[in-house]
Parts: C-alpha cells; structure tokens; sequence
C-alpha cells in the first residue's frame, strides 16, 4: 500500500512539475534570476502569470527553446526531455494566452497613401500621378504602414483625399475635343543656355567626329599657376562672343561634359512641356577619358542621367527620368517613354564624372590640362504629348464617349475653370513658340450632355464596381445621383457637377476601406493590395465572381499571374522597404571627406540593389539561405565597382554570378543595409544587431532602459566603437541585452557607412596614408585608423571569428530564416500583426517549402494558401 | 524693461480683473513653439557650474531678463534620437518602437481651447529641405502629425491676401458643393454603421466623425469667408528658391509668424526650423548640418556646426528684438506670447535625447534665471509644459508625462 501511495504520491509530482513551467523555472533558472539574485536585472520568481505578461513569458519560452537560457557554461542543466516538456507545455499555454489577447481576424482597414494613390492611379489609367506627398503619413506597427491598428482616419485625412483627388482629376480630365499638338525636335547642346556659360569658362568642351572642335579652342589659362585661379581671364571676354556666334551657337558639335551637376539645373535642356502627358526622350551619348587635352578611350563606360525639375524648383534635387550608360569614344543612343507634368524642365547630368570641389574652369590649367572621366552628349531629342486615342484613356473612364464640345455661355451655367496656357518664362520658350494664337487662348471646351442623369447613371454603371471593387447595386448609385441633381440645380456644368460625384465617390468608405478576408470578392481585393500593392483587375475579379478564386489551383494560378504582371513591381519595392527598412536610407548623408566615393551615382546602384534581389528570390523560388548566401548579387556597373567585382559594364541592374567565398550578394553584403544602419559618418553595431534580430530573425531586440546615456562616437581615430561600447557590456546590466543585440553588428562591422569592405576605419584625425590614395578619380584626403575586429558570438553560444563565419552560421540557420521571412510577409499580406498564436501556422507553412530549402516563391505561395491570410482563423 | 511694462507686469501679478477694466482689451496670450531638430552644442548652450551665462546664451544677453533657459529636463521614455521631434510637445514614449502612438501635443490642446475665436485655430510652419522627420512638432488627437507650411508665399495669401470677387464666388461654390459631398458621405456612413460589426464599427466611427468634424470646419470656413482679412504693411514676398539660405528664410518665416500673431489671425503658432540636408549660407560653412552634428568631436567640424548654430540664435535674439518692438495694448507682443525655443536632441553627436536645451521668452513670466535640474535624473519637460498651460488661462494640472507644474518658474 505505501509502496502504492509513494508511487502515486511520484506520479502526482511527475505530473506537476510537467503541468506546471514555475517547476521548470524553480529548478534550472532560480540560481541566477530568483528575487534576491535578480541576474540581469530578471526576476523570475516575482513574474505574473502568462495573460499578465506574456511579453515576458514569450521571452523566456524562447530564451529555452533557442538554447541561449540556461547560459551553456552552468554546471547543471536540465535533460533533453525536461526542456522539451517545458517548451510545450509554455507553447500551449502561451497559445491560448495570445489567442485571448489578439482580436481574432483580419480587421477592416483603410488604404495605406500609397495604396490610395496606385488605386486612383489604375481606377484612372494615369501613367503618372504623384499625390502621396499631399496625403498625411501613415503610422507603422513593426515597420509596417498596412496594419489596421495604424492606421487612423482624422478630418486631415479626408481634406487631404479630396485635395488629392482633384489634382488626379485635373490631370484625367481633357479640356479640349482635339488633341495638343505634338512637339518634335532634337536639340543641339552648343546653343543652350547653360552650356553656353559652361563651354565659355572650359568645363564643358565642344566636340566633333570625337576630337575637339577647332571651332572653340580647348580652354587653357594659368598653366604656371597651382589650385583655384577663378574664372577670369583675359581670354573669356572673346570665347563669351565666340559661344555666342552662330559657329558654335548653331553648331551640331557634341559637348563633352568635364564637371557634374552640382545642384539640378546645370546642363539644362532649355524645354518644358506645356501641356502634361507621354514624352518620348532620345539622346545620343558616349563616354571618354579627358587627357592632353582630348577625348581618349576610357575602359569601362561613363554613365548619365535625365531629371525632371518641379517648375520653380530647379535648384533641387529632381526626379530621376532615367539613366543611360555612355561607352568608351562610341556614341549609344538611349530612348525612353516617359509621363512629364507641364513645366517640368528636363536636365541632363554626367553622374560618372567626379567632383573634387571646383570646376575645371576655376582650376589652373584649365581643360587643356585637366586630366579625368568626362561624358559627352551629341544630341538631346522630345516627342509629345503622345496621345494615341483622343481623349485619352484617363477621360473616358470618367466621361465615356460623350462629346467634348465649346461652352455656350449666356445661360447662369457656371463655366468650368481652366488653367492659361502658359509657357515657362525667362529663357524656356521653345514649345510655346509653336503654338498658333488659336492654340495657346483656347475657345473653352467641356464635355457635354443632354440627358445629364441618364448619361451619368450609365457612367456610374461602370465606374461604381471598379471603384468599390465589387459589383454595385442599381440603388447604390442613386444617391450619387441625386448628388448631381442637386449640383446641376446649383448651376454647376456637367464636369464640375460630376467631379463633385467622383470626389464623394473615392472618399466614400467601399473605395476608402479594405473589407477583412470573407468570401471570394474580398480576397481578390486582399490578394491584389498584397502582390499589386493596388486595386485588382477585372480578370481577378472575375475569378472572385464565379466563386472559384479560393481553390487552391485557381488561386495558385492567379498569384503566378499577378507576379508576371509589371504591377508586381509595385509589391517587390513597396515590401522590400518596409520589410528591410530600405526609407531610412535617405535618412542620412555619407560625410563627404571620409566617403568622397559615395554620389549619385553609386547611391543609386545601392538603391536598386536590394528590391531587385527579393524580386529575384521570390521569383525563381530561391532557398532561404539565398536570402544571405546566394551566391550572386544584383549590380550596375558603379555598385560592381564599389564592391570589387570586376566586368560588370553599364547602368541597369542585373544578376552577377559570385565565387562562394563571396562576401557579397545576401542582404549581410548590400551596401544598402549598411548604409542605412549607419548614420553616414560612423557605423553602429548596436543599431545594425537591431536590424539583424528584427528584419532578418524576427526577434526585435528590447528597447533600452530609460535614462541610459548614449555613446559618444569619436572619429578622430584613437577609439574604434568596439573598445566604446564594451563599456556598456561589462555592465552586467547591460551586458543582458547587449551580448545578444551587438553580435551581429560586429561581424558587420567589416562593411563602413557606405558598405565598402574595410580592415582598417577611415579617420579624418590621425592614421596611415591609404593605398587608394592618387589612385582615384576622386580626392581621398581620410586617412586609415585602428584595425577592425569583427569576431563575435551568438546568442546561443556559438562563435564567429569574422564576417564571413558569421554569414556561414546564419545561413545554417535555413528554418529560422524562412520562418522570419513569411512573419514579415504575412504582417505586410494580412494587415495583422503576428502574435505568439500565429507561430504553430507559420511553422507549418515553412515545413511544406522544405523540400526545396524552403524557396521563397513556395513560402509566398503556402501563405497565400493558408487561413493566416485567407480568413485569419486559427 | 521701461516703466509701462513693469506697471503691467506688476499689475499682472496682483489682480487681473482689475487691470483688464482699468486698460483697454488686453490682447489674447498666444504660444510660439519653435523646434530645431538639430538641436544645439551643450558645451556651449548650457552655463558651466558656478557661471551665469555660456557662449550661445551671450549671443541673447539683451534680451535676458525676457527669458529663462533650463537643464536637466527631458521627457521620460522618449529615446530614438531623431524619430524624438515628433514628440517634442507630446511627450508621447519610445517613438523609434515599431508600436509607438504619438499623442496629442500641447500646441493642439492650446488651440482647442483658444482657436475658437481666430480664422486659423492653430498655424504650422516650417524651414526644411525636403521631408524629414521632425518637419512639424503639432500632433493630433488621434496621434497624427499635423503637415505645417514651408512657403512664406502660401502662407502670406492664406494670411491677407483676400480673394478677388470671382475667387470668393468660387470660394463659396466650393464650399456649398463640400457640404453637398459630406450630406451624402453623412448618410452613407450611417447607414454603414448600422450594418457592420462591433469591430469594424469602431473603425467606421472614426470615418464618421472625421465627416462630422470636416462639415463644421466648413461651417467656420463659410463664417470666416464672409469677414475681411486683415491689412499688414508688409509686402508679399515670394519664397527663397535656394534651400542652403536658411538663415533669411528663418527671417522670414519668423516676420510672418510675427505678424500672424499681431494681427489675431491666430493664437497658436508652431514653427520646425530644420538644417536637414542643407549646407546653411554662413561665412565659413562648406559642409551639410547634419553631416557636422556627428562631429565625433573633432574640432574642425565643432566650430563649423557652432558658426549655423550662432546663426541660428542671432536670428532669434532678432526675432525677440522685433517682438518687442511690436506695440500692443498693455505692454508689446512678447509679453502676451509664450515663446518656446528647444530641440528634442540633447546631444547631436551621441544621439541623446536627455538634458534638452530649453529657452522659454515672454508670455509673462517672471524671467532672467537659468533654472538647474538634475543632469542625472531629469524632470520631466512636460512641467514646463503643464506651467505654460497654466499661464495661458488654461485649466490643467497634467500633461503627458508630466509630474506637477516646474518648479521655479513664476508668473
């Protein structure tokens, strides 16, 4: 009997302490995180239960699961089983805990600004609409602009739709019954204006048959003279009047470009639009090496660019058009179709060719003894507005076929308004001075009808279902109706009647609002604001329509669909910023003295490296290991050059095969990840450890404690930010947090601000002399400080002694990548956050990719296909 | 400080009722709010123990008994370097959190209360190169950030430039056919409302009374419409193309402000004076601000990050001077309007967020003090804040994360 008892008496605990984790906690964890030893700073005993904290106890359910807790190096640690019980019996409970506290499901959300403006732009075939800037900023939860609980609805934002929604209206609406008229001319640079100031003091050269043009002299001047001379000289007065004379002024000579821009508008093109539309751009251009005085072979091609300048704000930025590569004393003619606004004025600019702070024509010397990259253009072609059907497209999604006729004033109609047909003042008058009187005081048109109701009523038919993404009831369009009566009854024309119908139509809640995942109709809307970041398509909605979207082959058939449509690309760049935080790149600038390599150019290949990479990933259904050893990198020509990677020649991106050694290629290697975990003077391994656990692991790292203070970084080359922050480790307060955050970071820190490889930091203090020094076409003046050390250890104990190690380990870690990957995917795809509920679904989507080392492509699919993202039921 | 505004000084201190009948209507008390994301050196904004002034606070010596300038203060939980300049006057914690909410600032809970009585119930306004983080410090209810205006052109037509006859028909056309749009929007979200459930209704409710909000902005918006704006001699200036002259665009930023206020136009004016990406027009400055605030301490780049902030500050103390200079009933403009000048970094270079410089002019206090709080443990900023709701008539004895009124400081 008492033998009996006993064992019931073991039985019972052996129960309990299966049954209970404090069993668990009591035995292994007491030692070190109990109330009075509180290691750390955690206090295990003191803990709540798990609806009380769950935070916590997530904490600690993965500190044992991932093998960090207990540390490796305490004497007794539990057997395989126990932990295993452990971890399973917190799964279950720590399940119920999150399903209790999460409100189950997908909820109903607004448009995110962007979504807004993709679904505007589609609703109204705009080739171009740039409204996201009027439209206040959405908020973010785990980085993501998409999740409902971000996303607030104020009278801000309704203003700033209609504000919106005008501006798009402006643009879709045509105004006349003709077409404008097409302008059509290549332009010669010699004659412009800016060019002209530029030949003139010798930084700009005017060429022909690819040699210097006897017509104006190669610019000399001060050749017994050292550093900045200025532009004066008694030569500039007659080459002012020789620029100006028809032999150069009307010359079709190529100008040879010796100087970048410095701010927009230097190498203007002289032309704006005057009217919004498709512009067809050519140019001509080729690329050389400025040496004795000539134009010689430069290896690899230079590279230009075409922006766009706001009208009044050509001291800007601009907006890239596009960019053209320039190949070695061989023109290449490059051609685009592109939307311009009107008075946009078009600028070139030779983004390959250095700046070293002055221009050759300030320089002693000058040209003719100038030595470095130069580009050159021969000709610079505008063709438009091209409107291939009239009206265009835009016009009849809002009017239909009906007529565009004069306006008959004398009744108490109120005429539309119309912008004066104007021309860019000053010296841009080039497609004004074509227009005949007629053209440019226009009789005043508008769209017309006699049975305005009826008319709108067939209008609306159509419109109404592609706006609310659903088909419409004859009664639902009753009220806009009225809404038109009683604007006709206010003496408003028919187009500014039914603009007022369109503006209550796109900010009513079925266009304003996505509807949580119920039945075949609202998933096409979700499958579309996820793979198009954009309204879906009447092929898409026809799938919904006949029931069949939420079959698995359907559905599977519809996703390949999508991601072939050009739309995807909208998905690619959209996720793979907010996923990878690509935003916080413009966040900073590098210094220009230590990273004197890092301009536009360079900055654009960085940019486009990263979207270009998660397009490739998902699109050749690449295994997530890919994601940091893929074995190849995305490159243009200037990226392959910061990198080292040799033979890669002209601006476009595209896939370059890498040795396995290769520290390049996975997101550890792009530039862009380390440029926007720096601040562009120093790097920080605190913040890019961040990154690393949060974007890549899915295990943000815990905020700081209050009244921390923060380092204090010091370039002057006597301190790496090693030896400063491990002032914070041996805190052992901090030391907690830190000896997980910062592991990554140091194994990064092999990668600057501006993610070149170094062994050495740049300094602009003290330091050796580096060995790029006169070797490049930029001024290196940085010198080379204390050697970088990126060894470290991982949470779990494991050591790296360098980048590459880590890279190695990370890559091993195949299931925890693809797992972070579809949690990232599935908060951008669902609008939901991921909660601790939502980890049995997800490791059951990631253990059906695993045949194929878990592709990415397959992971997007088996979400799609999955309840987290068709109903969100668990 | 001349006879009459200590008389009015005094007289503010005893009994104010009194004073009100004895002069003619007071002018309203207004709130200035000026940020500056880059925040300032505090080797040379903060006085050294033992000392009364510091390099930066020498630049404003005369006007020192107009101002008071505080260390130690903070706002407890805000960290995130740069993601903390939309919680200056929020106070809202950890904004570099993925589930950060910002909150409602204090320029905003001003305007509820005060903005009833002005065409604009609060204006934000903004010096910055392209779209930054901390472009506007005024925070919604709902947590939003409010969009402030960069164009002194825009702002000066929205301010005094009345619309022609014909603009105004517009005007009211388009006033009369919004209210057309909101009817039907109104009706719709009713009965969507009753449609849904309980979770999107929650949702609804907020698209419901954004309508509701939008439709008696439009009754304001008709009422103002009707009521001439006022006449300044001040010529409309037309903006300065180049972003680098930060300073004469601060100038004229700070003009207009000037005369928004002086003109009743409104009575809660926010003001982000950003050096993000731009290399300020100063002699000697060849490098982008932002750039030189992570000087890692070298020299060269400390003196020319200290030639923009010196800058900066001059046009301040120019600001201050033109305050005065502007004549009202009972005293001059400063006196009736809190100005706040302060960054959210407490440190560029290291990214802190604690130990803020603060100025606080005006308003009425009595000033001419640096007051000290712990360097160590700050107190929290939303005190100081709580204080100038206090002088503003407002009833509050909370704000954020604030912990009583500052200690200190007097009216």
């Amino acid at each position: 009997m008492r033998k009996l008892l006993q064992s019931c008496a073991l039985f019972a605990g052996a129960l309990a302490s299966a049954a209970e984790p404090r069993v668990f906690l009591e035995k292994h964890c007491y030692e070190c995180h109990d109330k009075e030893t509180k290691k750390g700073g955690l206090d295990l005993e003191s803990l709540g239960s798990e609806k009380q904290q769950l935070d916590h106890w997530i904490k600690i359910h993965d500190a044992v699961a991932d093998g960090e807790m207990p540390p490796a190096k305490k004497k007794s640690q539990p057997t395989a089983s126990e932990k295993a019980a452990f971890v399973a019996e917190l799964d279950t409970r720590l399940t119920a805990a999150s399903t209790a506290a999460h409100p189950a499901g997908t909820q109903l959300r607004r448009l995110t600004r962007q979504e807004f403006e993709n679904s505007l732009k589609d609703l109204l075939a705009l080739p171009r609409l740039d409204i996201t800037g009027m439209l206040l900023a959405d908020g973010r939860v785990s980085g993501y602009d998409k999740i409902a609980s971000g996303l607030d609805l104020s009278p801000g934002h309704l203003a700033a739709y209609q504000e919106a929604i005008e501006k798009a209206l402006d643009v879709a609406i045509a105004t006349q019954s003709t077409a404008p008229r097409v302008y059509n001319k290549r332009i010669y640079p010699a004659g412009l204006f800016k060019f002209g100031a530029n030949l003139s003091h010798g930084q700009y050269v005017l060429l022909k048959d690819k040699q210097p043009d006897p017509a104006l002299p190669v610019r000399g001047g001060f050749e017994d003279k050292k550093g900045h001379v200025g532009f004066e000289g008694p030569d500039l007065k007659d080459r002012g009047a020789l620029v100006k004379s028809p032999a150069v002024a009307q010359s079709q000579s190529a100008v040879g470009l010796l100087n970048p821009n410095l701010a927009g508008y230097e190498a203007a093109m002289n032309v704006a639009p005057i009217f919004a539309g498709n512009y067809r751009l050519r140019l001509s251009v080729w690329g050389f090496r400025w040496a004795n005085g000539r134009p010689n072979p430069c290896g690899a091609p230079q590279a230009a660019v075409l922006r766009a300048h706001e009208e009044g704000k050509q001291q800007e930025g601009g907006r890239l058009l596009s960019a053209f590569t320039a190949p070695s004393m061989e023109s290449k003619e490059g051609e685009i179709v592109t939307w311009l606004d009107a008075h946009e004025s078009i600028v070139f600019d030779p983004v390959s060719v250095p700046w070293n702070g002055l221009r050759i024509g300030q320089v002693a010397g000058r040209a003719a003894k100038h030595v470095g990259p130069g580009v050159a253009l021969d000709w610079f072609e505008i063709e438009g507005p091209l409107n291939p059907v009239w009206p265009p497209v835009s016009h009849t999604r809002l009017f239909g076929q009906l007529p565009i006729k004069p306006f008959v004033p004398g009744s108490d109609i109120v005429p539309p308004r119309r912008e004066k047909i104007r021309s860019f003042g000053g010296y841009l008058p080039s497609m004004y001075l074509d227009l005949t009187a007629a053209e440019r005081t226009p009789k005043l048109e508008t769209v017309s009808s006699e049975q305005p109701v009826e008319d709108a009523r067939k209008l609306l038919a159509d419109f109404l279902p592609h706006a609310f993404r659903r088909d419409v009831t004859a009664s639902e369009i009753e009220p806009y109706l009225k809404l038109l009566q009683t604007r006709l009854e206010a003496k408003d024309c028919f187009e500014d009647a039914m603009r007022r119908v369109y503006v209550a139509i796109l900010t009513s809640p079925e266009f304003l609002f996505l509807p949580a995942p119920a039945d075949d109709t609202t998933l096409a809307t979700r499958l579309a604001y996820w793979l198009w970041n954009g309204p879906p398509d009447d092929a898409l909605l026809a799938a919904a329509r006949n029931r069949s979207l939420h079959r698995p082959e359907i559905l599977r058939n519809q996703i390949d669909r999508l991601l072939a449509d050009s739309r995807s690309e909208r998905f690619y760049q959209d996720f793979a910023r907010q996923w990878l935080e690509l935003g916080r790149l413009d966040e900073t600038n590098p210094d220009p003295l230590l990273y004197p390599e890092y301009r536009f150019l360079l900055g654009q290949g960085v940019a486009n490296e990263t979207p270009s990479f998660v397009r490739e990933l998902i699109t050749k259904d690449l295994p997530a290991r890919s994601l940091v050893k893929p074995g190849f990198a995305m490159l243009t020509q200037r990226l392959a050059e910061h990198y080292g990677i040799a033979g890669v020649t002209g601006v476009e991106v595209r896939k370059v095969a890498l040795p396995p050694e290769s520290l390049r290629g996975g997101l550890l290697g792009q530039a862009s990840i380390h440029k926007l975990t720096a601040n562009g003077t120093t790097t920080s391994p605190v913040k890019r450890g961040v990154w690393v656990s949060d974007r890549l692991l899915d295990s943000p790292a815990p905020p700081p404690p209050p009244g921390i203070s923060a380092v204090d970084p010091d370039t002057r080359g006597t301190t790496t930010i090693r030896e400063q922050l491990n002032k914070h480790r041996t805190d052992p307060n901090c030391a907690a947090c830190h000896a997980k955050i910062d592991a990554p970071g140091f194994a990064l820190e092999a990668f600057d601000p501006v993610g070149g490889l170094r062994s050495r930091y740049r300094s602009n203090g003290q330091g050796d002399l580096p060995t790029e020094k006169g070797r490049t076409d930029w001024k290196v003046e940085y010198k080379l400080g204390p050697s970088v050390d990126a060894s470290g250890e991982l949470r779990d104990g494991r050591a790296f002694r360098d980048t590459s190690a880590f890279v190695d380990l990370l890559a091993s870690d195949e299931e925890k990548l693809a797992r972070a990957f579809v949690a990232h995917l599935a908060r951008y795809a669902t609008g939901s956050e991921v909660s601790f509920a939502d980890r049995a679904e997800i490791r059951r989507i990631v253990a059906q990719t695993k045949a194929n080392g878990y592709g990415l492509g397959s992971l997007l699919h088996a979400l799609a296909q999955s309840p987290l993202f068709i109903s969100h039921s668990r | 400080m001349n006879r009459r505004d200590f008389l009015f000084a005094a007289g503010a201190c005893l009994a104010l009722p009194a004073l009100a009948k004895a002069a003619d209507k007071l002018p309203p008390k207004r709130l200035l709010a000026i940020h500056v994301p880059l925040g300032m050196m505090p080797a040379f904004f903060f006085p050294k123990a033992g000392e009364a002034s510091s390099p930066y606070l020498d630049l404003l010596a005369k006007h020192r008994d107009q101002f008071t300038t505080f260390s130690g203060l903070s706002h407890p939980g805000v960290d995130g370097n740069h993601h903390a300049g939309q919680c200056f006057l929020s106070g809202a914690p950890h904004p570099g959190q993925p589930t950060f909410r910002n909150s409602l600032s204090l320029d905003q809970l001003v305007a509820e209360k005060m903005g009833e009585d002005t065409r604009f119930a609060s204006l934000g306004v903004a010096v910055r190169q392209g779209e930054h983080y901390a472009d506007s410090v005024a925070v919604s209810r709902s947590g939003v950030t409010l969009p402030s205006e960069a164009s002194a052109e825009k702002l000066y037509r929205r301010l005094f430039v009345a619309g022609t006859p014909e603009e105004k028909a517009a005007t009211m056309r388009r006033i009369a056919a919004g209210g057309s749009v909101l009817d039907l929007l109104l009706d719709k979200a009713k009965r969507l409302e009753k449609s849904s459930d309980p979770q999107d209704r929650a949702r609804l409710d907020q698209y419901f009374q954004s309508i509701r909000e939008l439709e008696t902005r439009l009754q304001r918006n008709l009422a103002w419409e009707n009521r001439p704006k006022p006449k300044v001699d001040y010529p409309m200036p037309k903006d300065i193309a180049d972003a680098n002259e930060v300073v004469a665009r601060s100038h004229l930023m700070f003009d207009l402000v000037r005369l928004a206020l002086q003109t009743d136009s409104t009575r809660v004016v926010t003001l982000s004076l950003s050096t993000f990406s731009v290399v300020p027009h100063v002699p000697g400055v060849k490098n982008e601000t932002h750039g030189l605030t992570h000087h890692g301490n070298e020299p060269d780049k400390i003196a020319e990050l200290r030639k923009i902030e010196e800058a900066q500050l001059a046009v301040f103390s120019e600001m201050l001077a033109a305050f005065r200079d502007t004549r009202e009933t009972g005293g001059n403009l400063l006196d009736r309007t809190q100005v706040l000048y302060g960054s959210c970094l407490g440190n560029a270079n290291s990214h802190s967020n604690q130990n803020l410089p603060m100025i606080l002019a005006g308003g009425g206090f009595r000033h001419g003090q640096h007051l000290n709080f712990d360097t160590v443990n700050n107190t929290p900023l939303a005190n100081l804040y709580v204080s100038m709701l206090q002088n503003l008539g407002v009833e509050a004895d909370k704000f954020a994360t604030s912990t009583g009124t500052l200690r200190g400081l007097r009216s």
